[in-house]
């Protein structure tokens, strides 16, 4: 049946208008439909009221709408009056909305998901606003004073016993300071090897302009002894403090924008002192050498106290001071081994003795005899009052403002700055942001951390060697890192946590160090008494040394050989095999420590750890 | 007699599909024979009839088709579909099972 052109329907039912809608007839037009339908107006007006309340889409109302044509038609033709029909057929109201519900039913099934996902997000975000709305409403609530302890702890003692300010003066006479700074200190002599002109040896072209240097500054290196031997660090940290001292060439530069910055946080307070140690270490150890050469033990002897001084100043500090004090301890314990290598002369048995009671007083068996981690738990607690709220039971959320300190240390700690991709840095602090809202409540992110901690804090009683691969701590940081959702909830766990297995190691290769120079100081006081090195460590007991140590990767008593009419110390090294004494090599020489490895790394280095004695020294 | 919309929402589908079985009917017609056949018992208001249709539609019990009657008429035409037999003769053995139970206490055929 052809229908007669209505002209509003032509207009606005265009052809494109129903193509577009897969139709090309103008049949969506339903009331149009309706208009044209031969019926009494009582009905069509029915049928508009019914198709209209339905709310369906075009084509199911044209469709109803045809179908209620049809059935007012056939009840007309069946001799029903307009009146009964309208009658018969019911409520309006009703029969829509029984029609909506059951032509729903009838939608594709992809509808129906599309509407579920879209409620399900409707009710997700709802959520998420009140989390928001919460996020940005709590305020945290900063109660101790961490960094206060920590000066407590860094500067007890009189101004007499203070070592920063002296170490300042050494430093400042030496041209240590950023603001005066010695070009000496930036002179390399071997790029290949990355030595600098203080890291000198006899063997070398630079040596005498080292030499004259030392000479020119002895009262900076007189200084620099003294200061080292004060006992307490002397260094105020926070605003103001220290760290602020635009003569000496330190500028004011907080590393985080702190939501106080008159009480900083503990993450937040710079430690260049620490650097420092290093650079004036090296100094001392430089003095050594020269000492050595000029066969004067005394000298040579005070640099080295001096700098097992500067080493004892990672105690009651941070695992960062740790392990500047740890490479501190093995430069010193270089410089020993060179000197009794290369001229045992010229220390007498009294200095020998004394420098191994000395050395004997730094650490024991284990780690935890050299570090703790009560300032990591110190510097975590800060971080959390500062970022979570307090509701005094110890629970609380994380608030805006401390997401906004989270972020910022994750921006510097690197875990969302990916320089190489800009893009992909964005995304990530943009998630990071949307996300903070949805980080583990304060209790349960101190759950965590205590949980680690006191893993780490066990594992420290125990020789590495002991671990037999396991590394509980690990596998957990790399399960949080792994899910996208633990990262998120353990955020500041995953970013503050201690790399403890790394330190474990590092203490270990400086005990083991430590061991070897002792066993070798031993050796020395035997072949000045016995005219020959023994044939066995055993001999060496309990006389010069009070016991064999233990190799820390293989266990058992640490290897002995005399090779060349040398003695050599050594460890089995990760592979736990005895390769004699000779050092596993690195880029092409023999590298002594390379080989002191722990786990399943450690097999795959062929040769030993040297401790004392052997080619490299 | 007016039966009650509880018992016409279980029974009202049944006979929808008990009439299709004979052949595809379009919405007047279904409204006629119900009438018809039930003797009005089963005469269902006509605004239900055609939601119960789209419902029967949905589970894939009936199918519908569009055609041009020989009057000219468009009407939409409804079958049972093969699911929808199956339906209807599970049903079947349900109202049966029904009736002699209650015939069993009396409700029916005393």
């Amino acid at each position: 049946m052809s229908e007669a052109i209505d002209p509003e329907g032509s207009i606005w039912q265009t052809p494109l208008r129903d193509l577009v809608r897969g139709r090309i007839n103008g049949r969506l037009d339903w009331r149009r439909r309706v208009r044209r339908a031969e019926l009494p107006q009582a009905a069509r007006d029915l049928i508009v009221r019914v198709v209209r309340r339905t709310r369906l889409w075009r084509l199911e109302k044209s469709a109803v709408a045809q179908e209620l044509i049809a059935h007012f038609s056939d009840a007309l033709a069946a001799g029903r009056s307009a009146e009964e029909v309208v009658a018969d057929f019911g409520n309006a109201k009703i029969a829509a909305r029984l029609i909506r519900r059951a032509k729903l039913r009838n939608r594709p099934l992809a509808w129906h998901v599309t509407k579920y996902v879209t409620r399900a997000v409707i009710v997700l975000m709802l959520l998420y606003g009140v989390v928001i709305a919460r996020f940005f409403l709590l305020k945290p609530s900063i109660k101790f004073d961490y960094v206060a302890q920590l000066n407590a702890r860094l500067n007890a003692g009189p101004a007499s016993e203070q070592a920063w300010p002296v170490l300042r003066q050494a430093a400042m006479a030496l041209g240590l300071s950023p603001a005066n700074r010695d070009p000496f200190f930036d002179e390399r002599i071997d790029r290949k090897e990355d030595r600098d002109l203080i890291e000198a040896t006899p063997a070398d072209a630079a040596w005498p302009r080292l030499t004259t240097w030392l000479d020119r500054h002895e009262n900076g290196l007189a200084l620099l002894r003294r200061g080292a031997s004060l006992p307490s660090v002397g260094f105020v940290l926070g605003p103001n403090g220290s760290a602020y001292d635009p003569e000496f060439g330190w500028k004011q530069c907080p590393v985080l924008a702190e939501a106080d910055p008159a009480h900083p946080s503990v993450v937040g307070i710079l430690l260049p002192f620490l650097g420092l140690h290093r650079d004036l270490a090296k100094v001392l150890s430089a003095d050594a050498r020269y000492a050595a050469v000029s066969k004067n033990g005394e000298r040579a002897i005070g640099d080295l106290n001096a700098m097992f001084d500067l080493g004892r100043t990672r105690r009651g500090d941070f695992l960062i001071g740790d392990l500047v004090g740890l490479s501190i301890d093995r430069m010193a314990f270089e410089q020993i081994r060179l000197v009794l290598r290369e001229s045992p002369a010229i220390f007498s048995d009294a200095q020998l003795i004394g420098l191994a009671h000395r050395i004997a007083g730094i650490g024991g068996d284990t780690p935890a005899t050299l570090v703790d981690l009560s300032g990591e738990r110190d510097s975590f607690y800060d971080m959390v009052q500062r970022t979570y709220s307090d509701d005094g039971h110890g629970d609380g959320s994380l608030t805006a403002q401390g997401a906004q300190f989270l972020s910022m240390h994750a921006a510097l700690a690197g875990a969302v700055n990916d320089h190489h991709q800009p893009a992909r840095a964005t995304a990530g602090q943009l998630v990071l942001s949307a996300s903070m809202p949805l980080v583990a409540s304060r209790r349960a992110v101190l759950n965590e951390f205590d949980h680690l901690l006191a893993t780490g804090d066990a594992s420290l009683d125990r020789p590495l060697r002991e671990d037999n691969d396991d590394d509980p701590i690990s596998d957990r940081l790399v399960a949080i890192k792994d899910s996208a959702w633990e990262t998120v909830r353990l955020l500041p766990v995953a970013q503050l946590f201690p790399a403890i297995k790394s330190l474990r190691a590092n203490v270990e290769r400086m005990l083991g160090e430590k061991e070897g120079v002792e066993v070798g100081i031993a050796l020395e006081l035997y072949r000045r008494r016995n005219g020959s090195y023994p044939t066995s460590l055993e001999a060496l007991t309990p006389t010069f040394l009070p016991r064999v140590p233990i190799d820390r990767v293989g266990g058992g008593p640490v290897r002995y050989r005399v090779i060349a009419g040398r003695p050599v110390v050594y460890s089995v090294g990760g592979d736990h095999d005895d390769d004699g004494g000779r050092a596993a090599e690195y880029r092409g020489g023999p590298a002594p420590a390379i080989a002191a490895y722990w786990g399943t790394r450690g097999k795959e280095i062929d040769g030993d750890w040297i401790l004392y004695g052997g080619r490299a020294d | 007699m007016k039966i009650e919309s509880d018992l016409m929402r279980g029974a009202g589908p049944v006979a929808v599909l008990r009439l299709l079985e004979a052949g595809e009917k379009y919405g007047y017609e279904l409204v006629q024979a119900l009438e018809k056949q039930s003797d009005g018992v089963l005469a269902m208001g006509q605004s239900t009839l055609y939601p119960l249709l789209y419902n029967l539609e949905a589970k894939g019990w009936v199918a519908s088709r569009t055609a041009t009657a020989e009057n000219g008429r468009e009407r939409r035409y409804y079958r049972l579909t093969g699911k929808g037999k199956k339906k209807l003769v599970a049903a079947t053995q349900q109202w049966q099972s029904l009736a002699a139970a209650m015939g069993k206490l009396g409700v029916l055929g005393t």
